[in-house]
């Protein structure tokens, strides 16, 4: 119970300081949503006032910030300056897609990265692990769009396995479309290339390091095959530092959607993200960034659960 | 079809968007004329999907209301009919109109409608419906600019409108080609804005089903639409795909039938690429620096012509279109029957120019340097636009100070004379005075001041001429008066032309077009600089 009241209050702090950060960095870009929606008529000072006056933005930034803050812990978030749409609906729309988009490639990452890290620690300094070093090297080194580009040349342009583009719907979760995993394939490769990279750097070194350990010496002495010592033995202990790149990376996949959505034309929250800062439509940006913040911290207060479950010792030396 | 996209004279971020940059797909449409070989004689196959790739979203689909560039018009033309389309004999014709006639004098003009035809809603297309539209665009600033000489309309009967002018307008035909003359159903002109930039309601060949926000637009066959025999698919599908790698490769793919690049090394790529149809089209709308003529220096004629002179347009082309285009030195280029010689410097002239500042500084006790803002969008090869031209002034002595903003703020200083120099890109529309609306003195107003002459160029011989070219029925004569105006753009430098962008259109295997007439029986305009479709034509497989 305290456990979960604590993160509670973290969760509300954290919050109230990304909002407010948030609220105050957007405002203070410049650039103005009455400019953009008017158009030319935003010559025309009356009408400038009157739409300044309609979506309440002439009241000062603490003001406004309080307000959107009341309507929002109401679970109303305001509409769009742009498409009138309730924010609630627009990112629900797109939200299922990034999700998708994320998962797949966390999977990927994290089924990748970790055989092969496996082999790599297992047969260390052999070829194996030169090469797969080589590669991860490459992929780390690689931005995004160039690794998308090059999927897309190779197999939807060359081999035609994939779509070079787009999504193929696959169900609805409300508003929002849940693509087939096939559409998403490229895009999710893409998105999980450096995340693998890290995750299977990061690990062959957690594992060469357990792998010294006193408990490993005893298992081969015992005469347990190699392959069981990785997957048994060596592998558990040596799981914390990927499982909190997991989470942590979290940031950087929401980024990297901005680009791979944009690359594959996929109509996601990095999309809308984008748009929404270009146009100036706080209020779709606001509730992502408060979106995303609440989806970090339940993500970091789960994977402090993850610890004690991947090693009771944690709960102890708490 | 070329005059479905005239309108975006009136859509200032439909030039902005792109602005500067080479081959933008904002340029109004030019006639083509490609080979007859893009065309597929064989009897049109039924069904199917047509698949249309887009590189950028429309803000919505009121005829009235929305803010239509090259890609609003690609998708607008799939669900409704202009009253006038173009052909390719640079002339307007009567579409869902059956005839739009003058009187006399120009300034009544009566528009019959064709009978039988009817909305989406099952609605039918009467005076009533044309009414109703025409009231919308005197309301709409976004639009009514354009309709300026329009005083009243009057319905004569079911199917007939009048239309009474302030003055003659030569030129209304082709307004009517425009944004505002795909009309839209009485229904979705009554429904809330929301709701009427979202559900569009036309006559065209076909009905919305889905509009995916920066992802995707559908539309379903129309089995009542009132040109018998057309369209050929049963399905068309516009996808959004603003990467040009992407959009290309998606092509390539298959997963689009249709599409089309400004990028000059996908162009080159293409030349040598048989496995897709690629019809290479000049630009109409020149790209330029705008200068603001209120502001010193550049309210000092000297230096504006100083600066053209030491603009080197044709290393702008070689360096940033890679020589696809052409240089720009009005606001038509040479193949328009607008083109009229205006004695613009095409070469640059530093010995010259570095003159004109010397004696600006002599006579205004100015030392060292003179000091020049120059403002562009930060998009596509704008940046490398600024640095050369940044590099060809400072040889005359004048130093740039670079200003990068976003497009909507961009716009907007324009408007209320809060720049120097920006780089643009606009005119060239099908007819002259579908431009005059930037270019006439009474729109020049003070820095501040809302102005839709945003270079605040004000000369009573260009205002003169304008008047003549929107009166004058006689073509010559209009040609004569417009040719007077480019004269005085080359005397007043109120723009520094650039150069013509490129756009390669681009289509597969699947993708075929039949020659069919237009309801008048001229000729349907081919797929266009815009990126538009004459989707009548098209049929896939």
């Amino acid at each position: 119970m305290r456990f979960v009241l604590l993160r509670l209050a973290r969760l509300a702090t954290v919050l109230l300081a990304v909002t407010a950060s948030s609220f105050l960095l957007l405002n203070l870009i410049p650039g103005d949503p009455t400019v953009t929606l008017l158009g030319p008529a935003a010559g025309d000072a009356h009408a400038k006032a009157e739409l300044t006056q309609q979506l309440g933005l002439g009241h000062s930034i603490p003001v406004r910030y309080v307000t959107w803050l009341g309507h929002a812990v109401q679970g109303d978030f305001g509409r769009s300056y742009f498409t009138q749409d309730t924010v609630v609906r627009s990112i629900s729309e797109r939200l299922p897609l990034t999700i998708e988009l994320m998962g797949m490639a966390e999977v990927i990452a994290l089924g990748v990265a970790i055989p092969l890290a496996l082999i790599a620690a297992a047969r260390a300094n052999r070829w194996f692990d030169k090469a797969s070093g080589a590669v991860t090297l490459a992929l780390l080194g690689m931005p995004p769009f160039i690794l998308g580009i090059l999927l897309i040349y190779v197999f939807a342009v060359h081999w035609h396995l994939f779509p070079s583009s787009g999504q193929t719907p696959w169900f609805h979760i409300g508003n929002g479309v849940v693509a087939t995993p096939r559409s998403l394939l490229l895009p999710a490769i893409t998105l999980a290339g450096s995340q693998l990279a890290v995750f299977s750097r990061v690990l062959r070194a957690d594992l060469l390091q357990t792998l010294r350990s006193d408990f490993i010496l005893a298992a081969r002495a015992k005469g347990i095959p190699t392959r069981r010592i990785m997957t048994h033995h060596a592998l558990r202990p040596s799981l914390f530092s990927v499982m909190t790149l997991a989470v942590l990376s979290l940031g950087a996949l929401v980024g990297g959607s901005v680009i791979v959505e944009n690359i594959f034309a996929l109509p996601g929250m990095g999309r809308l993200i984008v748009t929404s800062i270009f146009k100036r439509d706080y209020l779709i940006v606001q509730a992502s960034v408060v979106l995303v913040a609440v989806i970090f911290v339940v993500l970091t207060s789960l994977l402090e659960i993850l610890y004690v479950v991947v090693d009771p010792r944690t709960r102890r030396s708490e | 079809m070329r005059l479905r996209v005239v309108i975006a004279g009136v859509v200032v971020s439909a030039f902005v968007a792109t602005a500067c940059g080479s081959g933008s797909t904002s340029h109004p449409a030019s006639v083509p004329k490609p080979a007859a070989a893009i065309y597929d004689s064989s009897a049109p196959r039924e069904g199917g999907t047509l698949t249309i790739g887009l590189d950028a979203e429309t803000d919505g689909w009121n005829p009235v209301a929305s803010q239509w560039s090259a890609q609003g018009y690609a998708i607008g033309g799939a669900i409704f009919d202009p009253l006038v389309t173009g052909g390719t004999d640079n002339k307007p014709h009567p579409y869902l109109a059956q005839s739009v006639t003058p009187d006399k004098t120009y300034a009544h003009w009566t528009i019959k409608l064709r009978p039988n035809i009817k909305f989406h809603d099952g609605e039918p297309l009467n005076a009533d419906a044309v009414l109703l539209q025409f009231s919308k665009i005197k309301q709409s600033f976004l639009v009514g600019q354009l309709f300026g000489p329009m005083v009243d309309t009057t319905k004569v009967d079911d199917l007939t409108v009048r239309v009474n002018m302030n003055a003659p307008w030569v030129a209304f035909p082709e307004a009517l080609a425009s944004q505002a003359g795909y009309i839209a159903a009485p229904k979705q002109l009554r429904a809330s804005a929301d709701e009427a930039a979202k559900h569009p309601i036309g006559t065209g060949p076909f009905v919305f089903s889905e509009w995916q926000r920066d992802d995707h637009f559908t539309g379903v066959k129309n089995p009542n639409y009132w040109q018998r025999g057309v369209p050929h698919p049963d399905k068309v599908v516009f996808r959004i795909i603003p990467d040009p790698q992407t959009r290309i490769a998606s092509l390539q793919s298959g997963q689009l039938d249709f599409t089309y690049t400004g990028d000059p090394g996908q162009i080159k790529q293409f030349r040598d690429d048989h496995s897709f149809t690629l019809v290479e089209q000049h630009g109409d709308t020149p790209g330029m620096i705008m200068l603001n003529t209120t502001t010193a220096p550049l309210d000092d004629v000297r230096v504006r012509q100083a600066l053209a002179f030491a603009t080197d347009a044709k290393q702008l082309l070689q360096t940033i279109g890679r020589g696809i285009g052409s240089v720009a030195e009005e606001p038509y280029r040479e193949s328009s029957p607008w083109y009229v010689p205006s004695g613009y410097p095409t070469s640059p002239d530093v010995a010259h120019a570095r003159q004109l500042i010397d004696e600006y500084k002599r006579a205004k006790g100015i030392t060292g340097n003179l000091k020049i803002t120059l403002g562009c969008v930060p998009v596509g090869t704008n940046q490398q636009l600024v640095d050369l031209v940044k590099a060809q002034w400072s040889r005359v002595g004048v130093d740039v100070n670079e200003k990068m903003t976003e497009q909507a703020t961009y716009i907007n200083d324009a408007i209320n004379g809060n720049y120097q120099a920006n780089c643009w890109i606009q005119f060239g529309l099908p007819d002259p005075d579908l431009d005059s609306t930037w270019w006439t003195s009474a729109n020049a107003h003070p820095v501040g001041q809302l102005s839709l002459n945003m270079a605040r160029n004000k000369d009573a011989q260009i205002d003169t001429a304008l008047k003549e070219g929107r009166t004058n029925p006689d073509a010559d004569a209009r040609k004569a008066a417009y040719g007077r105006v480019w004269k005085r753009f080359a005397e007043l430098v109120p723009y520094i032309w650039t150069y013509r962008g490129e756009l390669g259109l681009l289509w597969g295997k699947r993708f075929h077009l039949a020659k069919s007439p237009q309801p008048d029986g001229a000729e349907f305009v081919p797929p266009n600089i815009s990126g538009t479709v004459p989707i009548a034509q098209v049929w896939v497989g």
